[in-house]
């Protein structure tokens, strides 16, 4: 994928390419950035799920937020969305901080949660009616742009399908066509390629390409790393809930090592010194 | 801003599709529609002979039937929109927290739950049965008593509703959305009894409370055998309030089983942990386990703190027969509690675990049903105490040999329905039920717990000694039949688990 100009710009204000710590001040929010996250912390209890996250996602970029299992991506991508309080700190996203104008922050914004969000006793095209009555567009409007959309997730000929009644893979691209109908400047895509199949994956990111290169930012979470070393143009790596690494594309291009990056980052190169004698 | 009016149809869409859906007719939906089956034609009967009444001259006697039937619709709209209003947040069939990613306002989504509440048929056949109901209350006073009387029914419907919509819509974390429902469920009781107050003041409480309580079978049966009609009523609303507590409780941790994923730990409670520590494992491991869950429970903390209220409350009065009612209310929150979450076992996982371990399913049932009993036992303790303080030593040990009776009887029941209905139970909501052990185990309760109360009131008037022969041998009978089952139940989980164990090797 070629790089976008508009990504050119700093991936982060301030996490390196080194392990950065929690930092006591964070720097101001780049009113350049599509997002800009700052002390961003969220705990449940006792436990703290997120802590002290600070970086940029340039506008116009494809940005993937890696980790293993527990790291904090969905509590993040929560956070970004206005679907979950944090503790502390503050995120900015297209120049508005999403707990003060979480609305307004909606508004701009198209959001593929990782449950989906669908209401199984709906039809496919109800979904895309109702979403495009609550963004405000007229009916002609949400006809024909809901109808483009399913043409091209292939989801046309199930358009009266139950969601309830709708596999994995169909739910996954109408939730994405939700997302896509009132042309929102930035996307946020949980887990986007979990579930579906080959042809599907490959429809999806060449639809995401073709937004990125438009100037839509994307932003997504995911296990894939192939996936994401193909697309993406910059990443962060949580671990733990820290920011373990933050990269830009070509750190990975260079060595076509987005794998090793990761595993570094998170310890995951490290063998484990349980003793398994019994075992093995 | 989106308005709540966009929503209308696709609410009515979804609705309609499940109600037509036959799955929704299914296991315990088909045993809720059977209960609101059985309710509607005692229904039917007291309004006709209340229109009978009245047709025949007898004005006060038309009057008392149409007011108890009265006073049956009021409980409905007190207790149905709490479920539907708090359940239709996150779950359901049209779940507003589904779109809370979208560009909608706060009062939008509350609003949303509010329609979709509306919209759920059971709400249709309340407005029926309402207006059916007041045909006969008004007969005497015309139009204006019609009128009257369905703004009287608004009123509380209403209130109940709203508290229950903006606490749940208002609420944040999981801690707060419990105890917001909590006080919610038991708001609209208050409610009922400052309306009902105000509907009859010409009556005794007792009467009073019995104009909307006692038109049940058992509540009927009981104040005859007895001729305590004020102590039935009160019995019966600690029961009732016992039911719109666990109800409160159950809809909760539905709601919540789509909550944050990292807050979906159990609640902690560390006083629970260290009694685990202190027991210990490796002997009393099982046992610990079970303790540890149950004394992290919010059911259980709960009725630890209803337990304590109650023994505060009988400390300062010298009535014998007060104690009675009052303390059924932990007592029988407990019991039940001892059904769900031990007898029932944790949640099916916990139970599937124990399935794959070599552990025998004797001491597997044995574990569940004593840390039940040891934490029954704690909270019946405070109570005993206070009342053998105040002079009543014979009353105190039978209370504790009731709660014990009340124990083993619910533990007979949480077995064999454990064993026999192995889905898992806890989580069913009222919107797509498939499963039938937990409405078996809502009714077996209620059957339990009114049987519970109905040997407490035949015992009671033959004096302490009574009480105490009486609660003995109801004890003595559930042990006896709980010792009679243990062994084939025993069995029963230890072929469930050889069943699981090799499904799994052969998945492998």
């Amino acid at each position: 994928m070629s790089k976008p100009a508009s990504a050119s710009a700093s991936a982060s204000a301030s996490a390196s390419t080194s392990t950065p710590k929690a930092a006591s001040t964070p720097p101001p929010a780049n009113d350049d950035a599509a997002i800009a996250v700052r002390g961003l912390t969220r705990r449940f209890g006792p436990k703290t799920a997120v802590e002290a996250l600070t970086f940029d996602v340039p506008r116009g970029s494809f940005f993937a937020l890696l980790g293993p299992n527990g790291a904090g991506k969905t509590t993040t991508f929560r956070m970004l969305t206005g679907l979950l309080e944090p503790t502390e700190g503050d995120a900015t996203v297209l120049g508005r901080s999403v707990a003060r104008h979480d609305f307004e922050v909606k508004r701009a914004i198209g959001v593929v949660p990782d449950d989906l969000a669908l209401f199984d006793r709906l039809t496919l095209w109800e979904h895309v009616t109702l979403v495009g009555q609550v963004h405000g567009l007229d009916e002609a409007e949400v006809a024909r742009r809901g109808a483009s959309l399913l043409e091209l997730l292939d989801l046309e000929r199930e358009r009266e399908t139950l969601a309830g009644e709708a596999s994995t893979g169909m739910r996954k691209k109408l939730a994405l066509s939700l997302a896509l109908l009132h042309r929102p400047e930035l996307l946020f895509l949980d887990e986007p390629f979990e579930a579906i199949d080959p042809i599907s994956a490959r429809h999806l990111r060449s639809l995401l390409q073709r937004l990125v290169q438009r100037g839509v930012t994307v932003f997504l979470t995911s296990h894939i790393l192939e996936i994401v070393s193909r697309l993406a143009d910059h990443a962060a790596i949580l671990s733990e809930g820290r920011l373990a690494r933050t990269l830009k594309r070509a750190e990975w291009e260079e060595t076509d090592a987005l794998e090793a990056l990761f595993l570094e980052a998170t310890g995951g190169t490290t063998e484990s010194e349980a003793n398994l004698d019994w075992l093995l | 801003m989106a308005p709540v009016g966009i929503f209308l149809p696709y609410l009515w869409r979804a609705f309609r599709r499940d109600i037509r859906s036959a799955r929704s007719w299914q296991g315990a939906n088909l045993v809720v529609a059977l209960f609101f089956g059985q309710f509607a034609a005692i229904r039917i009967w007291v309004v006709l002979s209340a229109g009978a009444r009245k047709l025949t001259d007898d004005l006060d006697g038309g009057t008392r039937l149409a007011t108890l039937a009265m006073g049956e619709i009021l409980l409905l709209w007190m207790v149905v929109p709490f479920v539907t209003s708090i359940s239709s947040l996150r779950r359901g069939v049209f779940p507003p927290a589904k779109l809370r990613h979208l560009p909608i306002e706060t009062s939008t989504l509350s609003g949303i739950a509010a329609a979709s509440a509306f919209v759920h048929p059971v709400y249709w056949v309340m407005f029926v049965a309402t207006v059916f109901s007041l045909l006969p209350v008004s007969f005497p006073f015309g139009p204006s008593g019609v009128a009257g009387t369905l703004l009287f029914v608004l009123d509380a419907v209403l209130i109940a509703w709203l508290i229950g919509i903006f606490i749940a819509a208002g609420s944040s974390s999981r801690r707060q959305l419990e105890i917001s429902a909590l006080a919610s469920a038991i708001a609209p009781l208050l409610l009922l009894t400052f309306l009902i107050r105000g509907f009859r003041q010409e009556t005794e409480v007792g009467d009073r409370l019995l104009s909307v309580l006692g038109y049940t079978p058992a509540g009927w049966t009981v104040a005859a055998w007895t001729g305590k009609r004020a102590l039935t009523a009160l019995a019966l609303l600690a029961f009732l309030a016992f039911f719109c507590v666990r109800i409160g409780t159950w809809r909760l941790r539905t709601a919540l089983l789509e909550a944050d994923s990292v807050g979906r730990d159990r609640l902690r409670f560390r006083f629970g942990e260290r009694l685990t520590r202190w027991i210990g494992a490796p002997h009393g491991a099982l046992l610990a386990r079970e303790l540890a869950y149950l004394t992290r429970n919010l059911d259980t903390q709960i009725t630890f703190g209803l337990a304590i209220g109650a023994t505060l409350l009988f400390s300062r009065t010298d009535q014998v027969y007060l104690w009675i009612p009052l303390l059924a209310l932990p007592v029988f929150a407990v019991s039940e509690l001892a059904i769900w979450t031990n007898s029932f076992g944790l949640d099916q996982r916990g139970v599937d675990r124990y399935r794959l371990l070599p552990i025998s399913g004797a001491d597997v049932i044995r574990a569940k049903n004593s840390a039940a009993g040891l934490v029954l036992l704690v909270q019946a303790f405070l109570l005993a105490a206070a009342v053998a303080l105040r002079g009543h030593p014979i009353e105190a040990g039978a209370l504790l040999a009731g709660a014990l009776g009340l124990h083993l009887w619910l533990c007979l029941a949480g077995n064999e329905l454990a064993l026999r209905f192995p889905s898992p139970r806890e989580f069913f909501h009222w919107d797509n039920l498939t499963q039938i052990g937990g409405p078996i185990a809502v009714f077996a309760s209620l059957i339990l717990c009114a049987f519970g109360v109905g040997v407490v009131l035949l015992c009671a008037p033959g004096g302490p000694i009574a009480l105490l022969a009486g609660q003995l041998g109801w004890a003595a009978l559930a042990a006896l039949l709980l010792w009679l089952r243990s062994g084939a139940n025993a069995l029963r989980f230890d072929s469930s688990g050889s069943a699981m164990r090799a499904r799994l090797g052969r998945e492998r």
